[in-house]
């Protein structure tokens, strides 16, 4: 049967999303002779990559080592199991690989603003913090897909696999076109799904996380867990699927603008009842644990609550003596709405929560600091990660009601070291493998800042190695 | 003051999602706002979404559509007619 169908294209892999798996892949097969197609259902490549915010985190690099940084992919996978709580051979063969997307940007000579310190990570190796450096960052790997020739086909959506109906081997996809044509792709090779979770489907979300179900998206509209859904068809499993949704960030109810940047100088969380609920600290608990907490609270809101030393100093860092100013987050906090006061009974009122649950709240907050050096309900040390120790919030006041915004999703379907999509019986399905976002395995217990994005790329080129090779 | 979407969009449409008035698009490379579907979240929100949701600072105001705040209300009114404007 499957001989019969009719192919309107034909090339040695079709890769589901031109992000930040996909494009790895593509050129990594074209590297080594092999026709890739890339599907990109929106007009432009990137998807998640191109709204970065952070850093891209590389273990072993030649900027590490020109700073005296000692790192290795040993390192981030040991990490990676420790804190993210991944599974090791996963882990293992996600941190090799990630130094050969590493590669690709060296290759092009590709400038890195910066590295910095991340919490959870053993070493320095987050290559950025600049706001808005998504966009060359994919820049870069578009062009080199080019310049190996990947085909990049726009507005191409994958909707269907093709399975031969003899062996069940992935031969093919339908993908739909802008102007609503089905097409069949034929993929000699096989086919690599790095189409994103599924951030954008309130359906999946409701199955698999449904205490996350109100909170507000933030990543690209395309993630709409296409990849998953074609391959749960084909019968592969999940894994880690219960806590993909690990909340990201803290936003204004009403502007939706970022209010992550005020814990990060001090700012603490309080609930309709005016009580702490988590240490408010970005360490490696913040990226998932903290916001998913905030779902819970009482109607799903909190407020953050910070003081003008805060509003003064968000986003400031001493360079040589001159303080410089990263306006995008000082514009979040400027931009979200709140209320300002005096007092903590008077905040508390004109925000929504409880004035004597706060009144106390913040005494105890603020007493245990000046009297211990740090909060002792929660043991929050430091402002952000271990940098900056905490200190007394003291009026004028602001509060900003909050919501739990997402970026990505942290589960997905069940792979194995080499991306294989595994099936319920745990037997790869063959010709199909997986990369990125729309696999699981990397997090069960925590994210780590700036691993998304290189761990995708790496797992991007394991998938292209084995669709070579099996 | 109808917002515009620069050319250093990236087409993720987190704005089409958010816009309150169904006025952005997908383009053919760059989202799209329709200026006569564009109030400046006037009579929705406190800023303009589109503005506040981007990644990489793509919307700005249309030099070339002046309103005052009344217009944009009026068109806020006429879009949504059984919609009580806030933030007013």
């Amino acid at each position: 049967m499957a001989n019969e169908l009719h192919w309107d294209h034909e090339s040695d892999v079709v890769i589901v999303g031109g992000g930040t798996a996909g494009l790895p892949a593509a050129i990594r097969l074209r590297e080594r002779g092999n026709t890739a197609t890339v599907l990109e259902w929106r007009p432009q490549c990137g998807g998640s990559l191109g709204m970065i915010v952070g850093a891209v985190a590389f273990a072993g690099t030649d900027e590490q080592k020109a700073a005296g940084i000692e790192d290795s992919p040993e390192l981030l996978a040991r990490d990676l199991i420790e804190v993210g709580g991944a599974i090791p051979a996963i882990a293992k063969a996600t941190a090799d690989a990630q130094l050969e997307a590493y590669d690709i940007f060296r290759q092009e000579a590709f400038k890195w603003p910066g590295i910095v310190a991340l919490p959870g990570h053993s070493a320095i190796r987050g290559m950025g913090w600049m706001l808005n450096y998504g966009p060359p960052v994919v820049q870069c790997l578009e062009n080199k897909a080019r310049k190996v020739g990947a085909e990049i086909l726009f507005r191409h959506r994958g909707t269907r696999l093709i399975q031969d109906r003899e062996n069940g081997r992935v031969i093919g996809i339908e993908v739909q076109t802008k102007d609503k044509r089905t097409l069949n792709f034929k993929a000699k090779k096989g086919v690599i799904l790095g189409s994103g979770g599924f951030g954008r489907n309130k359906k999946m979300i409701r199955e698999w996380a449904p205490h996350m179900v109100d909170c507000v998206p933030k990543m690209p509209i395309s993630h709409m867990g296409d990849g998953i859904k074609m391959a749960l068809q084909l019968g592969a499993a999940t894994q880690d699927i219960g806590m993909a949704v690990a909340g990201s960030w803290p936003v204004s109810s009403e502007t939706h603008s970022r209010c992550i940047w005020a814990l990060d100088w001090g700012g603490i969380m309080v609930n309709v009842n005016g009580e702490r609920f988590f240490k408010e600290s970005s360490d490696e608990g913040f990226y998932g644990r903290m916001t998913e907490a905030g779902m819970r609270q009482p109607g799903g809101v909190y407020w953050v609550v910070f003081d003008q030393w805060v509003f003064d100093h968000v986003g400031t860092t001493q360079v040589k003596g001159t303080v410089e100013r990263n306006m995008a987050h000082f514009r979040d906090i400027d931009w979200c709405a709140k209320v300002k006061a005096d007092t903590p009974e008077e905040l508390a009122t004109l925000a929504g929560f409880d004035p004597d649950g706060f009144k106390k709240s913040l005494a105890r907050y603020n007493g245990d600091i000046e009297k211990h050096g740090y909060d002792t309900v929660f043991g929050r040390e430091y402002q952000f990660g271990s940098a900056r120790p905490v200190q007394p919030l003291k009026p004028p006041y602001y509060a900003a009601q909050c919501v739990t915004s997402t970026t990505s999703f942290k589960g997905g379907l069940k792979v194995d070291e080499e991306m294989r999509v595994i099936d319920q019986y745990d037997s790869p399905i063959p010709g199909l493998y997986a990369a990125g976002e729309t696999t699981g395995g990397l997090w069960s217990k925590s994210y780590m800042l700036a691993v998304m994005t290189s761990g995708s790329m790496a797992q991007g080129i394991i998938a292209a190695k084995s669709a070579m090779k099996y | 003051m109808a917002y515009m979407i620069g050319e250093n969009c990236i087409a993720c449409g987190c704005c089409i999602s958010e816009c309150p008035n169904g006025a952005i698009r997908d383009g053919e490379r760059i989202s799209v706002i329709n200026p006569d579907r564009c109030t400046e979240c006037v009579g929705s929100h406190l800023q303009a979404e589109c503005m506040v949701t981007c990644a990489v600072n793509a919307p700005l105001p249309d030099p070339d559509r002046k309103e005052t705040r009344e217009e944009l209300l009026a068109k806020f009114k006429k879009l949504h007619p059984k919609r009580t404007p806030m933030y007013v």
